[in-house]
């Protein structure tokens, strides 16, 4: 099966009730062709998924994905607290059976059997993160451009 | 699917996803189907219910239920 061990990183801001909140995100994804279509699974954070008809497509329905997701949590929270509180649950609920195929995946990279050079690579142990702000004081220079996907690669070895 | 491989498993339907609780987790993803939420069981893309299935472990038992 055609799959990639994908890095990830997204900086949204969520209007929520009451409050701003900007949403720091360096996560994990499955990406995996089955059936003709392209499936990006989420693994932190885990509990949803995305399809395009290519892989390019798939990995941007997946960023819009977490999006309505994240959309889903702020209508449901009463205020910042409760909203970083699910956000932070959301993320780092793992999603096992996608992670023991995504190391599986890493290996192929590393073994010459998957290759994706339309991807910038990424250490397979860089650091997964959520960070959740509540944005009192708006400003400019908070905006980021995002980390985009990557391909996560074995690491060197010490 | 749901009553025979994740029985106590609870559907929460939520503004733009469904949201499936089982097991002390959320799969936060589950599309509300072709007609929202105006209907019940409402048809989903099977792709999207075989990830949850797999997210939940419980995948083997969910494909003697359905054609996933």
């Amino acid at each position: 099966m055609e799959r990639y061990p994908i890095l990830f990183g997204r900086h949204e801001l969520i209007e929520g009730n009451g409050f701003i909140a900007r949403v720091e995100v360096h996560g994990r994804a499955l990406l995996s062709n089955e059936d003709d279509e392209y499936w990006a699974e989420g693994i932190n954070p885990g509990g949803f998924a995305a399809k395009g008809a290519g892989p390019g497509d798939a990995l941007a329905a997946f960023c819009e994905e977490l999006r309505v997701v994240l959309f889903d949590i702020a209508l449901g929270a009463s205020d910042f607290a409760a909203f970083k509180t699910e956000v932070e649950r959301f993320f780092w609920q793992t999603n096992q059976p996608a992670l023991h195929d995504w190391e599986a995946a890493v290996n192929d990279v590393r073994d010459g059997k998957v290759s994706a050079d339309w991807l910038i690579q990424k250490p397979a142990d860089s650091p997964r993160s959520v960070n959740v702000v509540l944005v009192r004081q708006p400003k400019a220079v908070n905006n980021q451009e995002a980390d985009g996907a990557a391909i996560a690669v074995p690491p060197k070895a010490a | 699917m749901l009553d025979a491989c994740a029985p106590g498993a609870r559907i929460e339907p939520r503004e733009h996803r469904n949201w499936v609780h089982y097991n002390g987790q959320t799969y936060y993803g589950l599309p509300l189907g072709k007609h929202g939420k105006s209907r019940q069981n409402a048809e989903i893309q099977k792709g999207h219910v075989k990830k949850m299935a797999r997210f939940f472990e419980i995948l083997p038992c969910a494909q003697q239920h359905l054609n996933l």
